[in-house]
């Protein structure tokens, strides 16, 4: 609910570009995909453009035009994706193989960084 | 093992810039004090100078009597102490787990806490035999209210959640007591101690110098209708030092308790 | 015979205008040695059925019996491993896991203390079996947790969400470790989760459950081959179960959500009007 008064809050300033940082990160993903859809209704009005950072995969695809995958520190973009679902977005592209294709070409790339980031963790403890 | 001292870690702290800068502001204070005497000013001037409470600091340690303060007043405060503990810890735990103990005492408690420790002291004289007694009965009173309510309010906030997991694990209710409530209280009956500790040490100054024939109460209120002025300062020094050793033996004593809380 | 039968179990909280249905009408059964787990939006009354079935709670009607008989206080029978770690925190790893049969009294204590010992070694943390619990990570507080359950043998085994707020490598990590052990020992488990992904991949049956008043409204059987394996995740089977229980979900999920602010979403109606006008 309060993600949702965030949201509107943002656009009454009427933004040339809306920024968020991880909004639904506490969610359960199962009240976190109807925010999503709340957010998408909210964008297909008014295409605003909007830059959104997640570290939930299933997000990204859902969300995006294109995803870009940073690599660990020191940060640069590793890779970038065009996703392709046709809008408006439906929930039901989930269950699609083109987004199951998706997701482990995505995941490929940020399993890498995970795990370089994941070691480099290790050794600042060591 | 998680206990022994980083030398590197401890070099670093004593000779840091923060430690510098705490011991400069010390020396300045030491040294406008002293200052303040020697020129006489108004005020600042009439307290004794740093050097001259040195020098009496000097004589009065070879003297027995001034010992016997400590032991006095230490005495008084482990009888009374002691027993607010003794009292209050398991009525506390009696209370936050039986309601009607609780409906029972709970207000008398609520009204007798507000009356400060020190109000008791003409009471305390007349009801007990002798002025020892008494005094130890007006610190048992400073620092049992503090217990009780410490204990109370730690065992009511007891995470539900591990009630729970011990229920359904098949505790008896002994079981609950023993290995649930207390090791979950115990956090905060040696909060309840400490602070009724700095309380006891309250108390017990100030009973010293109303009633008192002895203890570092006493001694300091006697240095002062004596004249003797650098013996009050000393005498405000012993108190400091000694409530702060009491409240560090409290806190190792706590940590020792409860160790799993050193660890976060 | 199933083991626990839930028959019009309803709850709830507040009285007269403030008044919460939480559980109306909700029945299901568990089949023995199977795991089952239910799914639902976030407030349908998930944690308060497993509250009613541990014996925290009491429902305001219907009945419950665990292998045909009435249950209603907490008991050994039905161990619950929650969100948020339970483990004693002033008590080492071993005491913990230990705790259950030593308080039942009903072994000597030597005997308990090697059998703990033993399950601290097959969850893997021989290494940890005298630390205490907040020098755990979050997996690894898990991973006791279940040992101190499983100790007990209970007839019912029930997990609320165990593995949320996980990271996502140590919860993969954290779902095929719990799956092992079940395939090993093949206990009546009832898996609660509000992840579509895991709650498939983990399933024997999938019990979906509406929004309030939340009853079970769908029971799914997972006919996935075990031992269940990550590939399983990009099978035909896997993505149909998938698009079944999203129709359901998706319709739940929104009924849980428009019931909050409808200001919100009056005010991006306006502002995407005035938009289209400028």
């Amino acid at each position: 609910m309060r993600r949702r008064v965030e949201i509107a809050r943002a656009l009454i300033n009427d933004p040339s570009v809306l920024l968020l940082d991880e909004p639904f990160r506490a969610m359960d993903s199962l009240t976190k995909g109807v925010a999503q859809e709340f957010l998408l209704q909210a964008y297909d009005r008014v295409r605003k453009t909007v830059f959104f950072i997640t570290h939930d995969l299933e997000e990204a695809l859902f969300l995006a035009d294109r995803v870009v995958v940073m690599t660990t520190r020191p940060g640069r973009i590793k890779k970038t994706l065009k996703v392709d679902f046709e809008r408006p977005r439906n929930f039901r592209v989930r269950a699609s193989r083109r987004y199951l294709e998706l997701k482990s070409e995505v995941f490929e790339a940020v399993h890498e960084e995970a795990t370089k980031a994941f070691e480099a963790g290790e050794r600042e403890l060591a | 093992m998680s206990g022994v001292i980083n030398l590197r870690k401890l070099r670093k702290a004593v000779f840091s810039a923060t430690t510098l800068r705490g011991t400069i502001a010390i020396l300045s204070l030491l040294i406008l004090w002293e200052a303040g005497r020697r020129l006489k000013l108004p005020m600042l001037g009439s307290v004794p100078a740093p050097s001259e409470v040195l020098a009496a600091v000097d004589r009065i340690v070879s003297e027995g009597t001034f010992w016997k303060n400590w032991t006095a007043s230490f005495g008084r405060i482990l009888a009374g102490f002691v027993a607010a503990q003794i009292v209050g810890v398991p009525l506390g735990l009696m209370m936050a787990m039986n309601r009607f103990t609780h409906r029972l005492l709970f207000p008398v408690l609520e009204i007798l806490r507000p009356i400060p420790p020190l109000a008791w002291v003409p009471a305390a004289i007349i009801f007990w035999p002798t002025t020892e007694s008494s005094i130890a009965f007006v610190i048992f009173l400073g620092a049992f209210f503090t217990v009780v309510l410490n204990v109370i309010g730690g065992a009511r906030s007891i995470d539900v959640r591990y009630v729970r997991a011990a229920l359904s694990l098949g505790s008896q209710p002994r079981d609950l007591f023993w290995k649930i409530v207390l090791p979950a209280t115990l956090p905060s009956i040696f909060t309840g101690m400490a602070v009724g500790m700095g309380i006891a040490w309250e108390v017990v100054v100030a009973a010293e110098m109303i009633a008192g024939k002895s203890g570092l109460g006493y001694f300091t209120w006697a240095s002062y209708v004596g004249g003797n002025y650098p013996q009050i300062i000393i005498g405000m020094i012993s108190i400091g030092i000694a409530g702060y050793v009491c409240s560090g033996l409290i806190r190792t004593a706590g940590k020792l308790a409860a160790p799993w809380r050193r660890l976060f | 015979m199933d083991t626990l039968v839930a028959r019009g179990i309803s709850k709830s909280y507040g009285s007269d205008a403030a008044r919460v249905n939480v559980l109306e009408d909700c029945s299901f059964q568990l089949e023995s040695g199977r795991l089952t787990v239910l799914i639902g939006p976030s407030g349908c009354g998930k944690s308060t059925l497993i509250n009613v079935i541990a014996g925290y709670e009491r429902p305001d009607a219907g009945s419950l019996t665990l292998q045909g008989r009435p249950i209603s206080e907490p008991g050994s029978d039905r161990m619950v491993v929650f969100q948020e770690s339970a483990l004693f925190p002033w008590m080492s790893t071993l005491e913990n896991v230990a705790y259950g049969p030593l308080v039942q009294r009903r072994r000597p204590r030597a005997e308990v203390m090697a059998e703990a010992g033993r399950l601290v070694e097959m969850v893997g943390l021989k290494d940890f079996r005298d630390k205490y619990p907040n020098q755990l990570s979050g997996g690894m507080q898990r991973r006791a947790e279940l040992a101190r359950a499983m100790i007990n043998e209970p007839a019912v085994m029930m997990l609320d969400e165990p593995f949320r707020g996980l990271d996502a490598m140590t919860r993969e990590l954290m779902q095929e470790y719990f799956l092992r052990i079940y395939e090993a020992r093949r206990q009546t488990v009832l898996f609660v989760s509000s992840e579509i992904d895991e709650a498939i991949f983990l399933a024997d049956t999938l019990l979906i459950m509406s929004y309030r008043p939340s009853r079970v409204i769908k029971s799914m059987a997972i006919e996935l081959p075990r031992p269940r394996v990550p590939a399983l995740l990009t099978s035909l089977e896997y993505l149909r179960y998938k698009e079944e229980a999203l129709e359901i979900l998706h319709a739940e999920a929104s009924k849980a959500f428009a019931a909050g602010s409808k200001a919100a979403t009056d005010f991006v109606d306006a502002y995407s009007a005035r938009a289209r006008e400028q």
